[in-house]
């Protein structure tokens, strides 16, 4: 799998690092077990900062994605048995919260419910469209 | 018959120490063609545009110098050895060490001058075109298994037995020894520097092992360290290309070291023990180093600095293709890479085959401060034992 990053895109590179990531793993060209380098050699690879790539493994971490056992370095995480309930709540809660957001900035340009429902399916089934499955449980119908 | 090993030993040793001006002025006139597609004297260029004939013909005039100043110094080079052999005071080995370095170091400084300006030619090609990177992107590969890599460092293992090996038969033929055990011998073939017959015997081959083991252990391990470089325009080949030159590399290392260890190791005790004489010994160093450094220039040109000429076999890049990253920056008269946002400490090098440092880490000055005192002790330690 090959992670891209841009220096001159607005978004920091510690985000892009961790989406990366998540759309690999969304398309299956990670799966659970596969070993991602380790800070330093990622870092050294991508010519950024030791904290960068520190930031966004622990993000991926914290969110479930990863695991991190010293000596084994960075696994990609199976979600479904390394998530606790917790976890899983603040995720699905996060989720909510921003397609709430969405909705409500597209309601403030003007914008009806059934546009927004339309949107969302749409940019879903690019994302679910790759043809991969997931190994999590669905979340999103 | 010492008559005649003294014929053999000083000519061999004057046609290889002369011979080294061309091998490696050769590899120096190469060296354009040898870098990376995204790279012409050391300024970032796209791609596709490696084959504009104003750069095929910056790297055609340089070639040419650097041929032209390589046959120049190896005709001086060998004049000087004339002159000094033929001279009534006898042979100066001081003033023939001089002319050697100074015949193989004036090649590097003016490869150095040439590639700063063919660098300059570069940047105002690269300007008057407009080819600049609208993005910086970096690539890096994650969760690939099958990449190749530098080989294993439990390689240089193998030096252990070989400097046990060594004691072991430095131990079995030391009643044979004489008293003075001869250590230099200069090119009448007559032996100028003896050491005492004692400790020193299993001294020298254990030095000589732990230097080199270390030196070429440390190499190694700095290529398993190293920034993999990706292109952005071709990620998996280029990825690919690069491991393959990493792990040649790696081989090269440990088997050259070795065999050098090894070869220095049991020449050194069966001259002591006098079974074969010093001269033919330091011959046969010699010509070994010569393949060694034949060898070593082989296989980087058929791969290329970081695998290039490999990647260039595996597909050709559009020609349109813009520039996705641009490094100039970083990289101080073209050589130096100095980036304190990168966590790399080894990186490869931008216009020459094989890894530089990042020196805006603390950690790259220390290490050229360490090699420099490390060198200096082991040559002092073996000055010590005679």
């Amino acid at each position: 799998m090959i992670i891209t990053i841009d220096h001159s895109s607005s978004e920091p590179i510690y985000l892009q690092i961790r989406s990366e990531v998540v759309t690999a793993i969304a398309r299956g060209e990670l799966k659970p077990g596969d070993r991602l380098p380790s800070v330093r050699a990622l870092a050294s690879d991508l010519g950024i900062n030791l904290h960068t790539v520190n930031k966004a493994y622990a993000i991926l971490r914290d969110e479930g994605h990863l695991t991190m056992n010293g000596r084994n370095g960075a696994r990609v995480a199976d979600f479904a048995a390394n998530v606790s309930a917790m976890t899983h709540e603040a995720g699905e809660a996060r989720l909510a919260e921003s397609l709430y957001l969405l909705a409500i900035e597209h309601r403030a340009r003007g914008g009806s419910a059934l546009d927004f429902v339309d949107i969302a399916r749409r940019q879903a089934q690019r994302a679910y469209s790759d043809g991969a499955p997931t190994s999590r449980p669905a979340s999103v119908s | 018959m010492k008559g005649y090993s003294m014929t053999i030993f000083s000519s061999l040793s004057f046609i290889l120490l002369i011979a080294i001006i061309p091998i490696t002025g050769g590899l120096l006139a190469a060296t354009p063609w040898l870098m990376r597609r995204n790279e012409c004297f050391a300024v970032t260029v796209p791609a596709g545009r490696q084959n504009d004939e104003r750069l095929l013909a910056l790297k055609r005039r340089y070639s040419k110098s650097m041929l032209i100043v390589t046959a120049l110094f190896t005709v001086l080079v060998a004049v000087a050895f004339a002159v000094e052999l033929g001279s009534s005071n006898g042979i100066n080995e001081t003033s023939l060490g001089v002319i050697v370095m100074v015949g193989v170091l004036a090649p590097v400084a003016i490869s150095f001058a040439l590639m700063l300006r063919g660098r300059r030619a570069v940047q105002e090609i690269k300007k008057a075109e407009g080819w600049f990177a609208e993005r910086q992107q970096a690539v890096a590969l994650a969760a690939e298994e099958d990449v190749p890599g530098a080989v294993s460092l439990a390689w240089n293992l193998l030096y252990i037995p070989i400097a046990l090996a060594s004691v072991a038969l430095a131990g079995v033929l030391y009643p044979t020894m004489p008293d003075a055990i001869p250590m230099q011998v200069n090119f009448s073939g007559e032996v100028t520097t003896t050491m005492q017959k004692g400790p020193g015997v299993f001294a020298f081959p254990l030095l000589f092992t732990a230097f080199l083991a270390a030196v070429m252990t440390f190499s190694h391990w700095s290529i398993t360290r190293s920034k993999r470089p990706t292109d952005p325009g071709a990620p998996a080949t280029s990825a690919l290309a690069y491991g393959m030159f990493a792990r040649a590399q790696s081989i090269l290392m440990v088997a050259t070291g070795l065999v050098l260890a090894a070869t220095t190791d049991i020449c050194f005790i069966l001259s002591a023990a006098g079974v074969v004489s010093l001269e033919w010994m330091a011959a046969l160093i010699v010509v070994l180093a010569m393949l060694i450094v034949v060898v070593c220039i082989a296989v980087s040109v058929v791969y290329g600095q970081a695998g290039s000429r490999l990647h260039a076999r595996m597909q050709a890049a559009p020609a349109d293709a813009p520039l996705a990253f641009d490094d100039d920056e970083h990289w101080i008269l073209g050589i130096i890479y100095f980036n304190r946002d990168d966590a790399s400490l080894f990186l490869p090098e931008r216009f020459g085959i094989g890894w530089t440092l990042n020196m805006a880490r603390p950690a790259a000055w220390a290490l050229l401060v360490g090699f420099v005192a490390l060198t200096v002790a082991f040559v002092l330690a073996v000055f010590s034992l005679t």
